[in-house]
């Protein structure tokens, strides 16, 4: 199945997105969060603190009151009526002082009395009175007594509900006062102020946070004094609950509040069915505690909706760039393939097709340039190739023309003297390319003499072929009947070089055989010395001519050889195209070889031979190009009959 | 017609139900039972039998009526304001000897629940080591057991009277203080000290270990109608033994009852109590059923408020004091 690239670029992108995504929600989530506990932490304290505040500026002037009044009865040890009128103008003059004794400890203050303890108290809008202590209330021995004179302290009593005074909780606050007796100080009693505590809880209750958060508030025993559900307050401590709860945790939260420690921490899930979280703050004058509990979800509210809709937004997100990606690379892929088609019709010949319109200046822009540039390269390289083509056509049917010039200026029908049945020439020329440099001639004297010549022009093509067309044309134009043939080759040589500007010479055998006699009378100028193969397999060489190759130097003089055929020989002259006829191994065909190979042919019919040569050369050089024209005249003497 | 005849099928039942309930009441023998202490699961049997109908079935009509924070019960029981009351083995053994004809119809609590706490930062955990130290107890008496204790260890102690807290303890007033295991041992752990932080010295560990909580009725009441407190005591057992079986449901009675009578309540301070009622109530080595009093303990209660001097009598007449409850 083929992914597209589509579908790759999204596996590629999406993950890692996904992974950047997840992170970053990660750390925003945690950092939110700390954030949040932290806020929420700050917002509980500023509560709590307030709440504190509001309270102390009840709690520390009533504080104050009671302190006052044990100095005053201290210092002034007052009459019973002053008392019991300080304590009336108390009352009145100190509205959150709900009640106020100036008790006595056992016959302190009258040795007739065991208790002594004037009370003054609100009553609706008047203020009432009484006295404390007797059978059923001892005095001494309740905690607002007993607590203060023992630790000689001030004491703020464990609340209580006041059976008198219309079930409302108070608490009471008790200031040892003294008495000096033998220069010792001794408790004689305590003042006390009585403080309703409605007051208070309210404060406490009118504590909101968040949406289902409230304050309670821990009584230095841990009971619980003010709670949502009034049903715990008075009869649970935060112990007891941790307990019935089976909330450990609970228990040392409360043990930390009564210790007077503030903290902010997690609530066990038992005033709410779900996580929450404490901040608790101690109230200096009275030791008592308050606790802020919020459920932790409602803190976490906001975060978790903002995580939802990041999610949300996450997603979406993923669906736009599953989108974008499907948009970029179509956009991407469709010049692509429109390229990939116009590369198919290029090749197919069309280099004017157009090519998909990419105006940007990126990767597809640098594209689209390089197959502009491609297009016209190509055109402007098919138009030169189709002129050099031309060109090339046009010399090579100019040398095809050449070619047959060159072959129509040498002998090419055999036999060529049919009426002379005392000798049989065959010849060959085979060029390397489509001229050559390579001549043979042959031509009658007169009656009796057959002058025939060989040679090979330096050089190959054009050049030599032209050369060769000069040598030939100067030999047949010098050539009579009675010149020697020695000073025919002197006069050749001086013609070709004369004003030979290209220093192009010519390697020229030339003989001339009677035919009456068998003579034959030669002149070699550089070339190949011939073979003649005789009778009894027999092949020798002619002998070897003074004289340089033609063109080389003007007037210099040649000599000739001579020798005599048999009837029956053949004379074999050739090019060095045969000997030097190469393998694809580098391997020449060689002298050596081409004498063995003609040693069986006296008497043969010089067409067999040169036919058979030029087989047994081509079998040498095998696939190997042929370098250089090759060249082969026979003749075979027959003789006088 | 169909309502009608509904109707008097109703009315006719309310008579067959009405009728027998009035035979019963003409016949139910009426007790007035006052505990010793303000409502709490150290009465959680009486509550029971009372709402399971224990007492009913056993043809009697009961009122429980708790006393006040500062009622005497066995006034209460002398004056004939109720007919049985509940009361500590040793407060019922002086009392008798100074004078109320009361006998012990029952002996519900077989242990001593009473210990010494001392925090456990001030090293005290003998009662050897209280010689010297201020001592909290209740100021209404009951330290006639932890008394004998310290006399033992030949510890002189300084009592501090108290009413009803243990704030003074908790304050650091005290050095230690005399509390009930199901009680204020309790609410000094519900006042945010644990266990840890606190020295027991139980009295019952010192061979203290006298009986408590029994059910006493005059003995002339008694002689009059042995069989009607003989059922009593009987419907109380069995409803002792359905709240230690069915505590969830006993505690709900107990709750309910510490609310209409406006006491602090909290259920798990309730709760450890009728634990502690169920270990109490349990005779253990003793050769005792439960409800029973051994007369050994008898005696040696006898013997320790005599040689406090408290006693008048010399011998304790065990039979006079002591009716076997009637199974």
């Amino acid at each position: 199945m083929k992914r597209s690239f589509a579908i790759r670029l999204t596996l590629y992108i999406l993950p890692f997105a996904t992974l950047l995504f997840l992170v970053m929600l990660l750390l925003y989530y945690g950092f939110s969060n700390r954030v949040l506990t932290q806020s929420a932490k700050s917002n509980a304290e500023s509560l709590a603190k307030g709440a504190v505040h509001q309270m102390e500026q009840v709690l520390l002037p009533v504080e104050n009151v009671a302190k006052s009044l044990a100095l005053y009865v201290e210092l002034f040890n007052p009459d019973e009526e002053s008392i019991r009128y300080l304590l009336r103008q108390t009352i009145s003059k100190f509205p959150d002082v709900f009640g106020s004794t100036i008790a006595f400890g056992p016959y302190a203050r009258d040795p007739g009395r065991l208790y002594y303890a004037p009370y003054a108290y609100q009553q609706g809008d008047s203020i009432a009175e009484s006295w404390l202590g007797n059978q059923d209330y001892k005095y001494f021995y309740l905690d607002w007594y007993q607590i203060p004179t023992t630790l000689n302290k001030t004491y703020w009593s464990e609340p209580y509900y006041d059976e008198g005074g219309g079930n409302i909780l108070m608490s009471t606050y008790s200031v040892p006062f003294y008495k000096t007796v033998d220069g010792r100080r001794q408790v004689t009693g305590v003042v006390t102020a009585d403080v309703a505590l409605q007051w208070l809880t309210k404060i406490v209750e009118s504590i909101k946070i968040y949406e289902r958060g409230f304050a309670f508030l821990l009584s230095p025993t841990g009971t619980i004094i003010s709670h949502p559900d009034s049903s715990l307050i008075m009869h649970e401590s935060i112990f007891s609950v941790s307990r019935e709860k089976n909330a450990p945790e609970l228990r040392t939260i409360g043990r930390d509040m009564i210790a007077g420690n503030s903290g902010f921490t997690r609530m066990p899930t038992v005033l709410f069915k779900d996580k929450a979280r404490v901040y608790y703050l101690p109230i200096p004058s009275n030791q008592w505690s308050i606790g802020i509990v919020f459920p932790q979800r409602e803190l976490y509210a906001g975060l978790q909706k903002m995580t939802i809709y990041l999610v949300i937004l996450g997603i979406i997100g993923f669906l736009l760039l599953w989108l974008v990606i499907q948009n970029v690379t179509r956009k991407v892929t469709v010049p692509l393939k429109r390229f990939a088609e116009s590369a198919h019709e290029i090749a197919g010949g069309r280099f004017d097709v157009a090519l998909p319109d990419i105006r940007t200046e990126d990767e597809m822009g640098e594209l689209h340039h390089a197959f502009d540039y491609l297009q016209k390269q190509l055109a402007v390289y098919i138009e030169n190739l189709k002129v050099t083509t031309a060109t090339k056509e046009k010399i090579e049917s100019e040398l095809r023309i050449a070619n047959q010039i060159q072959m129509g200026m040498i002998p090419k029908i055999f036999p060529p003297f049919p009426n002379r049945p005392e000798i049989d020439i065959y010849a060959m020329l085979k060029p390397a390319r489509e001229v050559g440099g390579d001549l043979y001639d042959f031509f009658f004297l007169d009656e009796d003499k057959l002058c025939f010549a060989i040679g090979d022009v330096s050089g190959k093509g054009v050049p030599a072929a032209l050369f060769m067309v000069v040598t030939r044309t100067l030999l047949r134009s010098l050539v009579t009947k009675d010149m020697p043939i020695d000073e025919i080759v002197r006069q050749l040589n001086n013609s070709l070089s004369k004003e030979n500007e290209s220093n192009m010479f010519v390697t020229f055998f030339i003989g001339i055989v009677n035919l009456s006699t068998g003579r034959l009378d030669y002149v070699n100028a550089g070339h190949n010395p011939p073979y003649v193969v005789r009778a009894g397999e027999q092949v020798t060489t002619l002998e070897t001519t003074k004289g340089m190759a033609l063109g080389f130097i003007e007037d210099q003089s040649f000599h000739f050889g001579s020798d005599r055929l048999m009837p029956g020989d053949l004379l074999v002259s050739f090019t060095d195209g045969v000997t030097e006829a190469a393998n694809l191994q580098d391997e020449l065909y060689g002298d050596e070889r081409l004498r063995r190979f003609l040693k069986p042919f006296h008497g043969s019919h010089p067409e067999a031979l040169v036919r058979q040569v030029l087989q047994d050369v081509a079998e040498h050089a095998g696939t190997a190009p042929q370098s250089d024209d090759i060249t082969l005249l026979t003749i075979r003497f027959k003789g006088l009959n | 017609m169909r309502i009608i005849k509904r109707w008097s099928e109703i009315i006719v039942c309310m008579i067959c139900l009405a009728a027998p309930a009035s035979a019963g009441q003409a016949q139910q023998a009426s007790i007035t039972y006052t505990p010793h202490w303000m409502p709490q699961s150290q009465f959680a049997g009486y509550y029971v039998a009372l709402d399971r109908g224990y007492y009913r079935d056993a043809g009697l009509d009961v009122t429980i009526r708790h006393p006040s924070a500062t009622e005497n019960v066995v006034e209460t029981l002398r004056n004939g304001e109720c007919d049985v009351i509940s009361l500590f083995l040793m407060t019922a053994l002086e009392a008798r000897d100074k004078g109320t004809d009361m006998v012990n119809i029952c002996q519900l609590s077989q242990n001593s629940a009473q210990l010494f706490v001392t925090k456990a930062s001030s090293g005290i955990s003998r009662p050897e080591q209280l010689n010297g130290k201020r001592i909290g107890a209740w100021e209404a008496g009951f330290r006639e057991i932890p008394e004998a204790v310290l006399q033992q260890a030949g510890s002189v102690v300084t009592w501090v009277p108290i009413v009803s807290s243990v704030n003074l303890f908790l304050q650091g007033g005290i050095d230690a203080m005399v509390v009930m295991l199901y009680n204020e041992y309790d609410v000094i752990i519900n006042c945010g000290v644990n266990e840890n932080e606190l020295n027991r010295i139980f009295c019952s560990e010192h061979g203290f270990n006298i009986p408590e909580d029994g059910l006493y009725a005059l003995g002339d009441s008694y002689s009059s109608r042995p069989d009607v407190f003989r059922r009593f005591v009987a419907a109380s057992l069995k409803g002792w033994e359905t709240a230690f079986a069915e505590k969830d449901y006993a505690l709900d009675l107990v709750m309910k009852e510490m609310k209409s009578a406006n006491v602090p309540s909290n259920r798990a301070h309730q709760q450890w109590m009728l634990d502690k009622m169920e270990e109490l109530f349990k005779p253990g080595q003793k050769p005792v059923a439960e409800g029973e009093l051994w007369q050994e303990d008898y005696q040696k209660a006898f013997s320790i408020l005599s040689n406090m001097g408290r006693m008048t009598q010399t011998s304790p007449d065990f039979q006079a004091f002591y009716k076997k409850p009637g199974r």
